[in-house]
């Protein structure tokens, strides 16, 4: 609870709050939780809200509020929030086809962390990836894990089409790209479920929100084009 | 089939049909609100331009229209239509004679409007009295790749209307219908773009990042990317993802700035020294490449004055625009934009 904002102007429609706290997990679980209570108090003048490891992006309609306005309710509702609590929420199990067309990267990662892909995809798929935050493309899950630290670098020119699905590494954090789109991480598998489903309200375009967990799970290429085939999204009840 | 309320000429559905066509959307003012699910706002790049368009003909603000980028566009409405073309400066036609920007005029049924190739700026707003009737992703006919929204329009394809203004009698029908004030930029040498200061500014020298700058070939509706020295940065700590506004003015290791525009991803990892003003984005997305461009830093709350004003400004316009309508007789046939205000203060 001894986490401190710094509120600053970041444009005339928006404010940038960073959360000040030494712990890494304290600074995300009260970055979270703020963005938690400022959608829940719905100020009239909330237009948007990106939240991410330790910043709170919001952006407020000027007719409405202003930078003062705005920056007085997250002060205040940073002040009177009970606890940072970011639930450690559903698991969700995510089938992942490793390597080959699938997972072009995979080799290298493994040769980069001295492993072969066998050890690479099993230190993946032993434990659970904790979603940090949602952000672009379109509803893409960050995550990281404690037992996970790594400093797996970027492409050096990024891919103009990764494909949708695809499973990915940087740093010590792991995404899936909901859609196809161009990007610079290291792709290892893909998984066949869809991620994003746009014909949904924006409370459901995606299963997952920050605290849910994704555990990665190997399959074969039979069990992928199956998976494929059924259309499935990730988060249904199966 | 049948036609438009109040409608006689025994048409079906009204439609536009596109002659021929270079980069031509159907646009609105995108998907705002679904930050936190990673969805990028999109929509029309010009937003004052295309407020405007769709304000004149009696639009609500966001209403679906045409953009026209970089090139020309030919159409045919099937009814009467009433059109405003607002944005870069462009001399349009409807059957051969000059129809004004920025006010609205009439485009009689199987008559071709002729938007040409703009002459300063880039992009051309079009907008008709009821609106395009086109295909919504979570809301919205923008484009967005990601979410496969969009409709780039070519010759031969068809958009609905969903009014026409056909029997209306005017006796000025010969344009312009109305003179309703709302004013075209002011077009200068170089675009001057009003900035705030953003979190970084303090690891910058501001003189590096004053400019002129050239807009880059590479600048798309994500980023305008602007071509000269990098701006030296005092410091090297590691900026973790954040969500960033659309207009901050980012210095990117690769070199230039690159200024975040409506597609822009939410978040990103680059040092911000400064935020473009609303109403600098407008400026912005009539920015052609090669084009000079020099930042000017101004005050936050001369910024905030001057977007309020221009909500205002927009407001009314509005009110003339409803005012000019409803006593033509038009106020039951087209755009369901702020007509109800003005038909309920006429009694």
């Amino acid at each position: 609870m001894s986490a401190r904002l710094e509120i600053c102007p970041y444009g005339d429609t928006g404010l940038l709050v960073a959360v000040v706290d030494e712990d890494y997990e304290s600074r995300w679980s009260t970055t979270q939780t703020l963005a938690t209570v400022l959608r829940q108090a719905a100020p009239p003048w909330l237009v948007d809200l990106v939240a991410t490891y330790d910043h709170v992006f919001v952006c407020f309609d000027p007719a409405l509020g202003d930078h003062e306005t705005a920056g007085a309710l997250v002060q205040r509702l940073h002040d009177e929030r009970a606890a940072d609590d970011v639930p450690s929420g559903q698991v969700f199990q995510v089938p992942v086809l490793f390597g080959g067309d699938a997972g072009p990267d995979l080799h290298d990662v493994a040769d980069e962390l001295d492993l072969s892909t066998d050890a690479l995809i099993a230190r993946l798929t032993e434990a659970a990836w904790r979603v940090r935050f949602v952000a672009g493309p379109a509803g893409t899950p960050f995550t990281d894990r404690a037992d996970w630290v790594a400093a797996i670098p970027r492409m050096r020119v990024p891919r103009v089409g990764v494909p949708a699905g695809s499973v990915a590494l940087s740093g010590s954090q792991s995404i899936i790209y909901p859609v196809l789109s161009p990007g610079g991480w290291r792709l290892v598998g893909r998984t066949p479920l869809r991620l994003l489903a746009t014909d949904a309200d924006s409370e459901r375009l995606v299963a997952y929100r920050a605290g849910d967990q994704l555990r990665y799970v190997a399959v074969d290429e039979p069990r992928f084009a199956a998976l494929e085939a059924e259309g499935g999204q990730l988060g249904d009840p199966r | 089939m049948t036609a438009p309320l109040g409608c006689s000429s025994g048409h079906g559905p009204p439609q536009l049909t596109v002659e021929s066509a270079g980069v031509v959307t159907v646009q609105d003012l995108g998907r705002p609100g679904y930050g936190h699910v990673g969805i990028s706002v999109n929509g029309a790049s010009d937003r004052w331009s295309a407020m405007v368009a769709n304000t004149v003909v009696g639009n609500a603000p966001g209403t679906p229209l045409l953009e026209v980028t970089g090139s020309s566009l030919e159409l045919r409405v099937s009814a009467d239509a009433l059109v405003c073309v607002a944005g870069a400066e462009t001399e349009p036609t409807v059957a051969g004679r000059r129809v004004p920007t920025w006010d609205p005029f009439v485009v009689e049924a199987d008559t071709v409007l002729v938007v040409p190739a703009p002459t300063r700026g880039t992009r051309s707003y079009i907008a008709f009295s009821g609106g395009l009737r086109a295909r919504t992703v979570l809301g919205s006919v923008a484009p967005d790749r990601t979410l496969g929204a969009g409709h780039y329009l070519g010759r031969g394809d068809r958009v609905e209307l969903t009014a026409c203004v056909c029997d209306w009698q005017h006796p000025y029908f010969t344009p312009p219908v109305f003179r309703l004030g709302a004013r075209p930029p002011s077009w200068g040498p170089r675009t001057v773009l009003d900035v705030t200061a953003g979190p970084e500014l303090d690891e910058f020298d501001r003189a590096d990042l004053t400019g002129p700058w050239t807009v880059s070939e590479q600048s798309d509706a994500i980023g305008l990317r602007a071509e000269g020295s990098t701006p030296l940065r005092a410091g090297n700590a590691e900026i973790l993802s954040r969500g960033v506004p659309i207009g901050a003015v980012e210095v990117p290791p690769s070199g230039g700035l690159l200024i975040l525009l409506f597609g822009r991803l939410v978040t990103a990892g680059y040092p911000v020294p400064y935020v473009a003003t609303t109403s600098a984005l407008d400026r912005l997305g009539q920015a052609r490449p090669g084009a000079e461009l020099v930042l000017r830093e101004v005050a936050l709350s001369d910024a905030v004055a001057r977007t309020r004003s221009r909500r205002e400004e927009l407001v009314r316009l509005a009110r003339r625009a409803a005012t000019a309508l409803v006593s033509s007789g038009l106020g039951d046939r087209v755009g369901p934009g702020h007509l109800s205000e003005a038909r309920a203060s006429a009694g």
